[in-house]
């Protein structure tokens, strides 16, 4: 169904009759020629080319055998000298139009005789032609006009030159006045029929041709050219004469305003001679002077246009910027402008105290002033004077003195102005009353040129002072021995205990007796103010002191030191010295600290009065002395300052420095966090000063903070071996929060972080909880391990036990506990709050002072709780890891509720009973808030994780049965078509397949030659055994009737019996026939 | 909550069922350039032509029972020994349990196509061939000893698969012999059960994902 059958169109007996005859033409040919070797070729005219019809055959044999008479004919007359008449005639029988004009007997062209030659083959040609185009006709009918063309009265030129000899000279076309070199090689546009005729131009001809041609060419152009030119200078010389009309040029100008002015030109001199020439002419005067003085001046006039031009070239497109300063410029900024305010702010004072001081460049003064061995050293550095011969200087000293015991203060700089300037005839102690003038720091200037001055000293006095120092140091020495010896004594003392401070006070006053007196004149001088300032002034100036020997020490130059109060401080016989010092300022330090002690932090002075520099503290009583008795506010500047003046990017040793004050800060920090009424705001400001140092000097921080984490954990170990709950106690606390804030808590790999985790979870697994203050440190230590974990988002777990069952424990023993602990606590919201409040019921000195410390452990409780669910909450197992929680958080939410709804539970608190329990109070209230918080929290989570599904455990993985794709085509299968992939192989296939199916009918087709031969052979040998046996039989009948006549015995085989016998019926037959037969052999 | 599923070795060495398809409508013509597999939906007109009747030409029939066999976690698992399809000019095919039947009909049609003139399709990467054009009768390729069971909505009787399922005898191997043709029922002389498995006439498809899904329950498998 459906199915087409392809061999429909195949006739096979068609086929077959078509090989037959195909093999009669080509295989029975060969094969009868096979046996011969000649063979007849036929090579009459047109047999060979299959194109030409047997008619044009014809004619072209006839027009052959024609010619072949004619040429024989004209060899023929030609070697007998005959005339051509009747060639011409022929020709012109022939009915060729063509032809007319060459025939006859002009076969002279130009005079000279005509080649016979040529002519012959010329109407050789033309016979050719004439062959086509009668083929033409005959297939087109015979029109043949459109062929005729070419040879009838429109004869074209080509034609002409190439079969007319050029048409004649007398052409007349030059009416150019020249001659118009052709190029003629055949190549333009004629028949290439006509190629033969035209005589082709030898090379030689062609090359001179091509070079006349050219210069003909470029002469016309430079004619062109001329004119153009002429043309040109004719239009400039109007144009001139009309620019220079002014009118003409406004209207031009106003016109094209952005065109070229007029002193513009393109090119050089010509126009400018061209110019010149229609200038005179036009005899312009007002237009054209502009062009002429321009063209005095031999240079091109410049005018806005240009100027404009070059400005823009030339403009600047864009600007760097400054850099971006290092870290390490901005340090040395910060400290240099703090350096200066500072050398401002002393001027301001030195003003007040005299321009002696400096001018002098004596530090004596300082030196007196400062703390101990006054009388001492006043008379030591008289005793060096006076080896020194300075009387001026000792008279001055002397006056100065005065004035120092006046212990005059900043407010009362005029005075002090006025005397300098009286008292002065130095010329440095001018450049001190004019910086004072200046009266402030701005003046800057003069003291510069002071330090030139005082640098300017002479090299006498260099000396004078490198020896004086020598001296001291000595002095310092013996010192020391005698101070180590009194410090040992102390210690003793200290050991005793109480009575220290007053030991130190004893000791001062021994040591520092001349000291107290000044004072003690002081006091009696002048009013408590100015007492208090003096305190302050002399302060600083002991600081400065220290400071500049701690330079001394490192060899260092500070520049704003010198400037103020090196030299004299460098000449001072003060016996704080390198290894003194530390000794040296100690009883002072212990002398301040008592101060302190007994007035704690006193908000002495404003800021403004704060030194702008401080030496870096080296121990911890220095310290205490630069920030000891400051104001919070005043704290935390003067500890910024110190960071400032000493950042580790400034000086190479700052480093180390930064270390030590580092450890100096921590040590105060701890000092203070084990103080009673915790003083918070030192706190804070103190911690915020170890987070920035600590930044600068991360590993020292690293290090120190490991130090102490690690003491922790040991003292915590001893404490639950000797069977103590090891709560620690509230400067621990401090200080873990304190290294939360300082090191990133996130860094779970953190060398201080890690340790400091680990130590708060071992605080809160080990530690027993057995009263009401555990718990509240329970809570503490909860918030601070969600410090550490939190930001992180996991862990917890164990704090959020701990808390669990502390607020079990809140829970169970409620407030009947007496969970009384924080006692400043007010608002226990922050975390910081919370541990700032801590320490406070840290130092135990437990009282259980009130419900509302309780409750606000509470609410502290909760609330950190709910911060540390709220990581469980993300994960997927909230559930398992926050049921206990809930539970308890519901037990606690509806004991705080439960007292309001319900009368009287198990559960419900002794302590807030009958009274109505519906108005929660303050923390309470809160607790009961956070609670119902907490649990909306949790509820999303537990609501979630209850859809899941439960896990499966599978051994194994089930396997489904291999799958394979079935290969087929897709867009659709042809049978017998090779759907290789691999294309080679299908070609090679394909070809194979060919190259099979050939050979087999190659065989077939021999097979059916064979058959075809043989048959031929078969017919041939047939037809010739046919032959021989007509032959044969005839021979033999000649034979049987010679026979019979013999044994007839002549009778031609007549015999009668034989007759009768043979003939029967019919003998009259075989008689006629016998007697025929030997008639004709008779006749023989 | 559901217990865990217990971890059982579903797959079978050897699949005990065998399905046959009888009556297919599998019929290739030369129509434009190439042959292409006749459905009444894109050949209506030259079926009038030739005198054939367009609603019997069906392959789509095939080529969805082919899915719900091959596909199904009966087959995944193993259970699944070969499927015979008997087309309804004579040509009986086997199909292995591990082809994938091309999910579109066109290339379904182009398969066929190509079977029915090649009589072999192999797999896109293996020697071994997945369909195969065998000699009739069917019944010689069947299982020793296996029993031989009729789906029909012509049968005398309805009976309930699972319970039927569960009376099979076990460990032995069953042959399910179902229609493809869109009218009429099978007739095969092999038959030894002939049951109906729902009060009304189910699709090719549907009634062979029942049979599908009660062995699937029998053997445990999800």
């Amino acid at each position: 169904m459906g199915r087409v059958y392809k061999g429909e169109k195949h006739n096979i007996i068609a086929a077959r009759a078509a090989g037959n005859t195909k093999r009669k033409n080509t295989l029975l040919k060969e094969y009868r020629a096979s046996n011969k070797a000649n063979a007849f070729v036929d090579r009459r005219f047109g047999e060979g080319d299959a194109t030409l019809t047997p008619e044009e055959r014809q004619i072209g044999r006839l027009t052959r055998t024609r010619l072949r008479q004619l040429g024989t004919g004209r060899g023929g007359k030609k070697s007998f000298a005959l005339g051509d008449d009747d060639d011409g005639n022929a020709w012109m029988n022939d009915g060729d139009g063509g032809d007319d004009a060459d025939g006859g007997t002009t076969l002279t062209h130009g005079g000279v005789a005509i080649d016979e030659a040529t002519e012959k083959r010329r109407s050789e040609h033309h016979l050719a032609r004439r062959a086509t185009t009668t083929r033409r006709s005959a297939r087109d009918g015979f029109g043949g006009s459109d062929s005729d063309d070419d040879f009838g009265g429109g004869m074209d030129r080509a034609i002409t030159g190439a079969l007319h000899f050029g048409g004649g000279e007398g052409n007349g076309d030059d009416d150019d006045g020249g001659f118009e070199p052709s190029l003629k090689r055949g190549d333009h546009g004629v028949d290439g029929d006509d190629d033969g005729g035209e005589r082709r131009k030898t090379k030689a001809e062609v090359m001179t041709e091509l070079i006349e041609k050219s210069k003909y060419h470029k002469a016309l152009k430079t004619r062109q050219r001329e004119a153009d030119e002429d043309l040109l200078d004719k239009l400039d010389g109007t144009f001139a004469a009309l620019s220079g009309d002014g009118a003409f040029r406004a209207v031009l100008s106003k016109g094209v305003g952005h065109l070229k002015p007029d002193g513009w030109t393109r090119d050089g001199n010509r126009r400018d001679k061209k110019n010149q020439k229609g200038e005179t002419n036009a005899a312009a005067p007002s237009g054209i002077d502009l062009d002429a003085k321009a063209k005095e001046a031999g240079e091109v006039v410049k005018d806005d246009y240009d100027k404009i031009t070059r400005a823009l070239a030339l403009e600047a497109r864009g600007r760097a910027a400054d850099r971006t300063r290092t870290q390490e410029e901005i340090d040395a900024a910060e400290a240099a402008k703090l350096e200066e305010a500072e050398r401002g702010r002393l001027k301001r004072q030195r003003a007040g105290d005299s321009d002696d001081d400096v001018a002098l460049s004596d530090g004596d003064d300082d030196g007196m002033r400062a703390g101990g061995g006054y009388a001492a050293r006043r008379a030591k550095s008289k005793g060096s004077r006076a080896k020194d011969d300075d009387g001026d200087d000792g008279a001055k000293k002397e006056k100065k003195k005065a004035r120092k015991d006046g212990r005059i203060g900043g407010d009362d700089l005029g005075d002090d102005f006025a005397v300098g300037s009286d008292g002065d005839d130095d010329d440095d102690g001018k450049g001190g009353g004019g910086a004072f003038f200046g009266g402030d720091p701005l003046a800057y200037g003069s003291s510069s040129e002071e330090e030139g001055d005082v640098e300017g000293l002479d090299a006498k006095e260099a000396e004078r002072r490198a020896m004086t120092k020598s001296l001291k140091r000595e002095v310092g020495s013996i010192k020391d021995l005698e101070r180590g010896k009194k410090r040992l004594r102390k210690l003793g003392l200290l050991d005793d205990g109480g009575d220290a401070g007053e030991d130190e006070e004893d000791d001062g006053d021994d040591d520092d007796g001349d000291d107290d007196d000044d004072q003690e004149d002081d006091d009696d001088d002048d009013d408590d103010e100015e007492e208090e300032e003096e305190d302050e002034e002399e302060e600083e100036e002991e600081d400065e002191e220290k400071k500049v020997a701690d330079d001394v020490d490192d060899k260092s130059d500070i520049v704003s030191i010198p400037d103020n109060s090196d030299t004299s401080i460098s000449v001072t016989p003060s016996d704080e010295d390198a290894g003194g010092a530390e000794s040296d300022s100690d009883p002072a330090a212990r002398s301040k600290k008592t101060e302190t002690a007994s007035s704690p932090p006193r908000p002495t002075s404003t800021s403004t009065e704060l030194p702008f520099t401080f030496p870096m503290p080296e121990t911890p009583e220095q310290l205490n002395d630069i920030v000891g008795a400051l104001s919070p506010a005043d704290t935390a500047l003067a500890l910024e300052r110190i960071r400032k003046c000493h950042a580790p990017t400034l000086k190479e040793d700052n480093r180390k420095k930064t270390q030590t004050f580092l450890g100096l800060l921590l040590q105060r920090f701890e000092v203070l966090a084990g103080e009673s009424p915790l003083p918070a705001v030192y706190l804070d400001i103190l911690a915020a000063n170890v987070a920035a140092v600590a930044a600068s000097v991360p590993f020292f921080a690293a290090t120190a903070a490991r130090a102490r984490l690690e003491k922790m954990s040991a003292r915590l170990r001893a404490a639950l071996r000797d069977d103590e709950t090891g709560w620690p106690p509230a400067r621990t606390i401090l200080l873990l929060a304190l290294f939360a804030e300082v090191f990133p808590t996130t860094d779970k790999q953190h060398p201080v972080c890690t340790p400091a985790a680990l130590y708060i979870g071992n605080v809160l697994a080990h530690c027993a909880i057995r009263g009401a203050r555990e718990a509240a440190l329970a809570v503490v230590f909860s918030a601070l391990a969600a410090a550490y974990s939190l930001p992180g988002g996991g862990g917890g777990g164990d704090a959020t036990s701990k808390k669990k069952k502390k607020k079990k424990k809140n829970d169970a023993d409620a407030d009947a506990d007496a969970d009384a602990d924080a006692p400043t606590t007010g608002v226990l919201a922050s975390l910081a709050s919370i541990l700032s409040a801590a320490p406070a019921n840290a130092p135990s000195d437990w009282l259980p002072n009130g419900d509302d410390d309780k409750h606000a452990v509470l609410l502290a409780a909760v609330k950190t709780l709910r911060t540390l669910c709220a990581p469980a909450t993300k994960t997927p197992s909230a559930r398992e890891f926050l049921a206990p929680t809930v539970v308890a958080i519901e037990r606690l939410g509806a004991t705080l509720r439960g007292v309001t709804v319900e009368e009287n539970d198990a559960n419900t608190k002794s302590k807030t009973p009958p009274p109505p329990p519906l108005l929660l109070t303050g923390a309470l209230k809160r607790a009961a808030e956070a609670c119902v918080a907490l649990e909306a929290d949790v509820a999303p989570a537990f609501a979630s994780s209850a859809k899941r599904p439960p896990l499966t455990w599978r051994l194994k993985k089930v396997e489904a049965i291999k799958v394979y794709n079935p290969m087929y085509e897709i867009e659709g299968y042809q049978k017998g078509r090779d759907y290789d992939p691999n294309r080679e192989r299908a070609e090679a296939k394909k070809l194979r397949r060919q190259l099979k199916k050939e050979a087999r009918g190659a065989v077939r087709e021999l097979r059916k030659d064979n058959r075809f031969l043989a048959e031929e052979r078969h017919k041939e040998s047939s037809a010739a055994a046919d032959e021989r046996g007509e032959r044969q039989r005839d021979t033999l009948a000649f034979l049987e009737k010679l026979e019979g006549d013999l044994k007839s015995g002549g009778q031609g085989g007549m015999i009668v019996k034989t007759q009768r016998r043979v003939n029967g019926g019919g003998g009259g037959r075989g008689k006629k026939a016998g007697g025929r037969g030997g008639g004709g052999g008779g006749k023989r | 909550m559901n217990p865990p599923i217990a971890d059982v070795d579903n797959s079978a060495a050897e699949g005990r069922f065998v399905f046959v398809l009888e009556k297919a409508s599998l019929e290739t013509a030369k129509i434009g350039k190439g042959y292409q597999l006749l459905n009444c939906d894109d050949h209506a007109n030259f079926l009038r032509r030739n005198g054939r009747d367009p609603a019997s030409y069906r392959p789509d029939i095939v080529h969805q029972e082919l899915l719900a066999i091959l596909d199904s976690p009966l087959n995944k698992a193993g259970h699944i020994n070969e499927v015979y399809v008997h087309t309804n000019n004579k040509v009986l095919f086997k199909v292995s349990p591990n082809t994938r039947i091309p999910r579109t009909f066109k290339r379904f049609c182009g398969l066929m196509v190509q079977l029915l003139q090649k009589l072999s399709i192999r797999t896109t990467n293996g020697p071994e061939k997945l369909i195969k054009v065998v000699k009739s009768p069917v019944y010689q390729y069947f299982p020793a000893g296996a029993k031989r069971v009729g789906l029909s909505f012509s049968a005398p009787y309805v009976s309930d698969l699972r319970q039927y399922v569960k009376t099979l005898p076990e460990k032995v191997p069953v042959v399910f012999t179902l229609g493809a043709m869109s009218h009429g029922s099978i007739d095969s002389i092999y038959i030894d059960d002939l049951i109906s498995v729902s009060q009304y006439p189910l699709s090719g498809a549907c009634c062979i994902s029942r049979i599908t899904s009660c062995l699937e329950n029998e053997h445990n498998i999800v």
